[in-house]
C-alpha cells in the first residue's frame, strides 16, 4: 500500500516536472522570439558625411521616407529647413498604412520605380525617429538587407548641405499648415477653407468636415452640356456668395482631391492669389486626427470681389487658343491628360460623351486607369506624385516643358489637377484647355485622331 | 377581372412592361441627384433628344395626340364602357394621357424629363394593346 503510494507521489512529481520543463522550454523559445525580433529591430545609422560621400552612387538609393508634403518642401516635425535631399527619392511610411486595394503589388511597383532595390544600399532618412524605422521594417521583410538610417534634421540644420523644394509647394497645403492656419486665424487675414465635392446633398461634407469648412458643389463654377467654367460675371457672383476675395487665403480640399483642383484652377484664372489645396485630400487631415465636425456652416458672402474677373486670363484658355497652341507646335503642346484608351480612341471614357479620339496634334501625358483617376500623378495615398518622376514621365512622351503646355481632359477635372501639379513645380507657361475632348468633338469640323500617335 | 388563371402571368409580366419605362425614368430622376455622372448624362440626353424626338414641334404634335386619346377614351368609357374590365382599362387610358399631357407641358424642369414622357408613351401604348386585347378577345 505504502508502495502503491510512494509510486503515484513519483509518478505526480515527475509529471509536474515534465510539464515544468515543457512549460520553460515554451517561455525560452519566447523569450528567443522577442531577442531576435528586438535584434532585427535595430539599423544601422548613417552620419551626415558618409550620406554625403556616398550621394549620386550607383550603388546607393537615398529615400525620403517622410510624408510628401516634407518632400515636397515644407518644413515639418522640428526641421530648420523643408524639402529633401537632391538626389533622394521618395518612399513615404505613409503609404504603408493606406488602405487600398492591390497594396503589395502597387508598394513594389513603386520601388521599383524609385530603384529601390535590394542589390543597393538603402539609406532612409525621416525626421521623426519613426518613419525611416517603419519603411526599414518593410524592407527588411521583403529581403533587403543593406539598410541606413539618417536623421535629416542634422542635414537642414547645415546651411551648406543642398536641400531641393519645388518652387511653389505651397500650394499643396499640409495638414499641419492648415490646422496652424484655423489656430491662428491666418494671422487676421482672411482665409476660408472650404470642401468641394459634386451635388447640394454633400454626404462627404455631412459625414464631417475640417472644422469652420464650407461645401463648395462644382456645379456653382460649372454648367453643361460643355461643362465649362461659367461665364466671368456668374463666376465672379459665386466668388461673392462664397466670401471669396482676391486676397483671401482659400483652402480647398474633398475625400477626392480633383474637384478642389478643379475649383483651385477657376478661382486662380479669377484672380485670387492665394489658392490652396490640402495634399492628400481629407485622408491627410483625418490620418493626422486632427478636429473634425458635423455642424454645417453656411456661406458667408462679401461684397466686392477686389478685380476684374478674370484678373489671371491666361490660367485657362478656350477652343481657339487650344487650335492656335495646335497650329505651332514648337511653341506649344496640348497635353492629353486622359487614360490611354480615351487618347487612342478606344473608348470615350463617359457616358455623356459619344465621339472617340483626340484632337489631331495632341500629346498623351498620361492620366490614370479611367475617366475618374489619376495614378499617373499621385502616389499610393494620394498625394502628389514625385515631380521628378512627373516631368522624366512627359520627356519620354515628347513634352517639353519649357514650351507652352496646355492640359486638357474630357471636361477638365483630370486637367486641372495636372496645371495645379505643373504649377507647384514651378512651369511657367502652362494653362488649361477647359472645353477639352467634350467641346472639341462636339464640332465635326474639328481635326481628330484616333490610333497611337507618331509624336 | 383576370377569370382565366393563365393569364394572370402574362398580364403580371405586360404590367411590369408597361410601367416600366415611368419606373426607370423614376429612377433616373433619384439618381440625378446623387450622382455626378447619372446628372451629366442626362443633361447630354435632354439636350440630344431636344434636337431629335422631342423638337418643339414634335412635343406639340405628342401633346395633340395625347388630348386625342384621352378624348377617344373618354367616349368609349361612355359609349362602349359595359364590362367591368373595359371600363377599368378606359379609365387607365384616359388617366395615362391626361398625365402624358401634364408630363410634356408641365415638367419640363425634370432631370429626367424625356424618359419621363417616353414612359408614358409606353404606358399609353399598352394600355391601346390592352384595350384592344379586351375588345376582341374577352367574350363579356
Amino acid at each position: 500500500m505504502v508502495l502503491q503510494r510512494k509510486a503515484l507521489l513519483f509518478l505526480l512529481l515527475g509529471s509536474f516536472l515534465l510539464l515544468s520543463a515543457c512549460s520553460n522550454s515554451n517561455a525560452t523559445g519566447k523569450s528567443k522570439e522577442t531577442d531576435k525580433k528586438e535584434t532585427t529591430d535595430v539599423f544601422q545609422t548613417i552620419k551626415t558625411d558618409d550620406l554625403k560621400a556616398n550621394l549620386g552612387k550607383e550603388d546607393w538609393v537615398i529615400v525620403d521616407t517622410r510624408s510628401n508634403d516634407a518632400f515636397n518642401g515644407w518644413a515639418l516635425d522640428g526641421v530648420k529647413r523643408g524639402g529633401h535631399i537632391k538626389g533622394a527619392v521618395d518612399f513615404s511610411a505613409d503609404w504603408l498604412k493606406v488602405k487600398v486595394d492591390k497594396k503589395d503589388k502597387k508598394l513594389k511597383e513603386a520601388l521599383k520605380s524609385k530603384g529601390i532595390s535590394t542589390d543597393k544600399k538603402v539609406v532612409l532618412y525621416d525626421a521623426n525617429g519613426k518613419d525611416a524605422q517603419t519603411v526599414a521594417e518593410y524592407l527588411k521583410n521583403n529581403g533587403f538587407k543593406n539598410i541606413y538610417k539618417f536623421d535629416v534634421k542634422e542635414w537642414a540644420a547645415n546651411q551648406d548641405l543642398a536641400l531641393e523644394s519645388y518652387p511653389n509647394y505651397e500650394m499643396l497645403a499640409s495638414s499641419t499648415w492648415v490646422n496652424d492656419l484655423i489656430n491662428n486665424k491666418n494671422n487676421g487675414n482672411p482665409y476660408k477653407i472650404f470642401e468641394v465635392s459634386w451635388g447640394d446633398e454633400a454626404k462627404d461634407y455631412k459625414k464631417g468636415h475640417i472644422p469652420g469648412a464650407v461645401h463648395i458643389n462644382t456645379d456653382e463654377v460649372e454648367e453643361g452640356p460643355v461643362w465649362n467654367r461659367l461665364k466671368d460675371k456668374k463666376l465672379e457672383k459665386f466668388a461673392l456668395k462664397n466670401g471669396i476675395t482676391t486676397d483671401t487665403t482659400v483652402v480647398l480640399y474633398g475625400s477626392d482631391s480633383m474637384p478642389a483642383f478643379r475649383v483651385a484652377v477657376i478661382l486662380k484664372y479669377m484672380g485670387v492669389s492665394d489658392v490652396r489645396v490640402l495634399n492628400g485630400g481629407f485622408a491627410s487631415w483625418k490620418n493626422a486626427s486632427y478636429q473634425v465636425e458635423k455642424k454645417v456652416n453656411s456661406k458667408k458672402s462679401v461684397a466686392s470681389f477686389g478685380a476684374v474677373v478674370p484678373a489671371n486670363p491666361d490660367y485657362i484658355i478656350d477652343l481657339p487658343e487650344a487650335k492656335t497652341i495646335l497650329a505651332d507646335k514648337n511653341t506649344g503642346t496640348l497635353v492629353d491628360i486622359r487614360s490611354w484608351d480615351e487618347f487612342i480612341g478606344k473608348i470615350s471614357g463617359y457616358d455623356y460623351i459619344e465621339a472617340k479620339g483626340r484632337p489631331a496634334g495632341a500629346v498623351w501625358g498620361h492620366a490614370g486607369s479611367d475617366s475618374s483617376h489619376l495614378e499617373d500623378f499621385r502616389s499610393i495615398d494620394n498625394t502628389m506624385r514625385n515631380g521628378s518622376e512627373i516631368l522624366s514621365m512627359w520627356e519620354k512622351d515628347g513634352i517639353n516643358p519649357d514650351k507652352k503646355l496646355a492640359f486638357y481632359c474630357g471636361t477638365g477635372w483630370r486637367a486641372a489637377e495636372v496645371l495645379f501639379y505643373a504649377d507647384v513645380l514651378g512651369l511657367k507657361n502652362i494653362t488649361l484647355y477647359d472645353g477639352g475632348w467634350n467641346e472639341w468633338s462636339m464640332d465635326p469640323s474639328n481635326p481628330v485622331e484616333k490610333g497611337k500617335s507618331n509624336k | 377581372m383576370i377569370k382565366n388563371r393563365k393569364m394572370f402571368l402574362p398580364y403580371l409580366l405586360t404590367s411590369i412592361l408597361q410601367f416600366s419605362g415611368i419606373i426607370l425614368a423614376m429612377v433616373l430622376e433619384d439618381l440625378s441627384s446623387k450622382k455626378m455622372g447619372v446628372a451629366r448624362y442626362l443633361v447630354f440626353k435632354k439636350q440630344e433628344f431636344a434636337s431629335s424626338f422631342f423638337t418643339p414641334f414634335l412635343i406639340q404634335i405628342y401633346t395633340i395626340l395625347f388630348v386625342i386619346g384621352a378624348i377617344i377614351c373618354l367616349l368609349l368609357l361612355i359609349t362602349k364602357g359595359r364590362s367591368k374590365g373595359m371600363v377599368f382599362s378606359l379609365l387607365i387610358g384616359v388617366a395615362a394621357n391626361i398625365i402624358g399631357i401634364i408630363f410634356i407641358q408641365f415638367q419640363m424642369e425634370l432631370q429626367a424629363y424625356h424618359f419621363f414622357v417616353i414612359g408614358m408613351m409606353i404606358v399609353i401604348v399598352v394600355q391601346y394593346g390592352w384595350l384592344l386585347f379586351n375588345r376582341f378577345f374577352q367574350k363579356n
